[in-house]
């Protein structure tokens, strides 16, 4: 082994530490890059080679660049962003649902309510009166309006859940068609023997977000690449290629739409709505949200003015309105539920309930008729039995109570089912959060620890430097020998 | 554990967030001064505060419905008075003419007298509270007593209303009956007399008899008078009964409200000395977070090496 044999050391050495250096000014530059893993070089000595019948060293090189990753720490905080995802999506519209039920500073449907039991009150006074009656009559049509709007409101945040499911799904193509393409990269280059980590790292990120869309289950192949299904269903991304999500108005509901499922390089797809339902995510979220939470308390609303409508309308057609009227509803009358269903759906909404009574001579205060012998103005006994029926309770599908008592225990269902969401996602926030320190911890950039790698790896250099230093001084000496 | 800059930055941020959070709530708190704000602050509270609001807003109009009829029987109660005022000043007539001389002279004067208080008798009976007349029964849209002329020059006073009684509520499922009807108060039932003494048959009978100048027709109607006083002193105290009963339905209806509002106070206020020294002490909590995450960051391996 010659003096060029120790500038081949050197050489390795200069070349090695560069690259450490290399890996280092990577690791610093990407401090701050969501889902980087920091990258280690690995050194490791060069094969040794014969030199005079003993094995002498031949140097350093890097064996190779790993990244520090915990693929276990990976697949709970993609538990945890789909547990987040869905909770949030359904938690930000609940939270705009329980504005409508929100009455502690402000007035809301359950004083509507109360208005008009006490305007029937006020009716059995002076139950000729045109001023209570004209009273009635008003506060009756605000609490139709209440009614309106609180269903409109409603069927609004419905359909606008329904409406993010669009780009909810256009992301979930992106993030499996990106995957797909990484599978893809990663695959080529690591069959050439190289180290895929920015794609890696990339392609954890996009699985990442989309496990935040959509709850997934996830499956690294011998070859590089990933599959990706649904939590209970098909695959989204199977080695290069990926299926694709688009929507279609359903059957029975065109407002809304079913969510399809398109394998890669399939003409056919399936409705697979019912499945993501229950996958977890923001797509979970929204779906249920659209299908479950809102439909809930839209119910019952629709309960409670289908009680109140056809409880009034009993009664009050049973009675005599100042003009000897008799037989009429108060209220539209609601078109008769079809069992199993004990009220009519959709009646709380515009072009369900509403005062059907128009002319105030026409509102039956009198159980007998006002205009014939015997009877009189005066007779108050159905404006006291109307306005008694706040007293009354009803047996309705979310428990017995009076109509007030139901808009409270509305309320209270409502209120519940917000907690219970931002429990759920302040709890899988708070795990995201910890489990995401705990990737940081390992997977994380140190900049300190960075800064001190940089200093070995440059004094490492200055030291290979100095060795070619002192070889071509050796081979200047050499050289002059011959002189 | 390692510990790295990303690491520690986003426990910051976490954390700065919660107590940003916290702070938020507070200062909703303080502003609102309720401690429930929307129903999910508390789902349990919110019924309560929800079935109380609607009990106190029927007690509300309980209250109001008691003035009502309070109104309405103060009113018979003043008629009342006054008709007793009225039978008084026939029944001296009538003592006067039944031992008199049997002067016509006298007798014709004292004719029109009671014609007088006859019509007075049945303008009282056709009192009116608001619109409505109070001793009509159901038929409050009407005189309940007719006041045609008859043939002797004196108001008719049949009793065209109904013998229903009127009720209003005055608490949950409890009535009280606000009107007394005219008929049992000034004919004695219908028909006239049937269950007590008819006085405007009364007044009638004794104008007849004046008319006539008939001494011994008067003796025998003077009973009458005694009985006709009896029947207004029992219709008062009558009123005086029910004014009691709506008295003390208010003032269960005010002690009823007062708890509520007490209720809903305790259920929905928010403890205000408690949500100040909270929100005092949160913002302390998050001035001296702050000051140490800016500590924190300063300090990097980059400020010793040259």
């Amino acid at each position: 082994m010659g003096v060029s044999g120790l500038l081949d050391i050197a050489k390795s050495a200069l070349f090695t530490q560069r690259m450490a250096l290399d890996v280092t000014g990577e690791n610093i530059s990407n401090v701050n890059t969501p889902g980087y893993s920091r990258q280690t070089a690995l050194l490791q000595t060069r094969t040794p080679i014969l030199s005079s019948g003993f094995p002498m060293g031949n140097g350093v090189e890097v064996g190779s660049v790993r990244r520090v990753y915990d693929d276990f720490l990976q697949r709970q905080i993609r538990l945890e962003n789909g547990r987040y995802g869905e909770a949030s999506t359904s938690y930000s519209s609940m939270k705009r649902v329980e504005q409508l039920f929100s009455e502690f500073g402000t007035d809301g449907l359950g004083s509507s309510v109360s208005d008009f039991f006490n305007a029937w009150q006020d009716l059995s006074l002076n139950p000729g009166g045109e001023a209570e009656r004209q009273t009635l009559l008003v506060r009756s049509e605000a609490l139709v309006d209440r009614f309106h709007q609180t269903a409109t409101y409603l069927d609004q945040v419905r359909l606008e859940a329904d409406r993010s499911l669009q780009g909810v799904t256009a992301e979930v193509n992106q993030l499996t068609n990106g995957i797909a393409t990484l599978n893809q990269q990663i695959n080529e280059l690591e069959a050439m023997g190289g180290e895929a980590n920015e794609q890696r790292d990339s392609r954890d990120s996009l699985v990442r977000d989309l496990a935040s869309k959509v709850g997934i289950t996830y499956l690294e192949q011998g070859d590089g690449t990933v599959t990706v299904s649904l939590a209970a269903g098909p695959n989204l991304v199977n080695g290069n290629s990926a299926a694709t999500l688009s929507l279609q108005p359903n059957v029975a509901d065109p407002q809304v739409h079913d969510v399809l499922y398109t394998p890669a390089g399939s003409a056919s797809s399936t409705d697979i709505t019912s499945i993501l339902a229950s996958s977890g995510g923001e797509l979970a979220g929204t779906i249920s949200t659209r299908d479950t939470l809102v439909p809930k308390v839209m119910a019952g609303l629709d309960e409670m003015a289908y009680t109140l409508a056809t409880q009034v309308n009993t009664i009050h057609s049973s009675g005599y309105g100042l003009n000897g009227s008799t037989a009429l509803p108060f209220f539209t009358p609601p078109t008769a539920p079809v069992p199993p269903a004990t009220f009519t759906a959709g009646y709380s909404g515009i072009g369900g309930i509403s005062v059907a009574i128009t002319s105030t001579a026409d509102i039956a205060a009198a159980q007998s008729d006002p205009t014939a012998v015997g009877g009189g103005k005066g007779d108050n006994r159905n404006a006291l039995a109307l306005g008694d029926l706040r007293n009354t309770q009803f047996a309705m599908a979310g428990g017995v109570s009076t109509i007030e008592g139901y808009y409270a225990l509305l309320a209270n269902d409502v209120g519940m089912t917000v907690q219970g969401l931002n429990q759920a996602q302040t709890q899988s926030q708070t795990l995201g959060n910890q489990l995401e320190a705990l990737r940081q911890a390992g997977s994380g950039v140190s900049l300190d620890e960075e800064f001190a790698n940089l200093l070995k790896y440059q004094k490492a250099f200055e030291g290979a430097a100095k060795l070619i230093n002192a070889s071509t001084e050796m081979l200047d000496t050499v050289l002059n020998m011959v002189r | 554990m390692r510990v790295t800059e990303s690491m520690t930055f986003s426990t910051m941020i976490n954390n700065m967030q919660t107590l940003r959070e916290k702070l938020a709530k507070l200062q909703e708190q303080a502003a609102t001064t309720y401690r429930v704000n929307a129903p999910s602050d508390d789902p349990q509270a919110t019924l309560q505060i929800y079935n109380l609001k609607g009990i106190k807003a029927a007690t509300n109009q309980y209250l109001s419905n008691i003035k009502s009829g309070n109104a309405w029987l103060k009113q018979a109660e003043s008629a009342l008075s006054s008709i007793s005022d009225v039978i008084g000043k026939a029944k001296d007539a009538a003592f006067s003419m039944a031992n008199g001389s049997g002067d016509p002279a006298l007798a014709t004067s004292m004719t029109s007298l009671i014609r007088q208080l006859k019509e007075e008798v049945v303008v009282l009976g056709n009192t009116k509270y608001g619109d409505s007349y109070i001793f009509g029964g159901y038929k409050t849209e009407s005189a309940p007593f007719s006041t045609t002329l008859l043939a002797n020059g004196s108001v008719d006073g049949t009793y065209n209303g109904t013998a229903d009684s009127i009720r209003v509520e005055i608490g949950p499922g409890s009535s009280s009956q606000i009107n007394l009807t005219g008929d049992s108060v000034l004919r004695g039932g219908t028909p006239p007399g049937s269950t007590g003494t008819d006085i405007v048959g009364m007044m009638d009978n004794l104008l007849n008899a004046l008319t006539a100048n008939d001494s011994a027709a008067i003796q025998a109607l003077l009973p009458q008078f005694g009985k006709a006083m009896d029947q207004i002193t029992a219709a008062r105290s009558e009123v005086g009964a029910r004014m009691v009963r709506l008295d003390t339905g208010r003032s269960m209806q005010e002690s009823v409200q007062v708890n509520l509002t007490d209720v809903i106070s305790g259920a929905q206020d928010a403890d205000m000395v408690k949500v100040m020294t909270e929100l005092s002490q949160q913002q302390t909590v998050l001035q001296a977070s702050l000051s140490a995450s800016a500590k924190i960051s300063q300090v990097s391996l980059l400020d010793y090496l040259k």
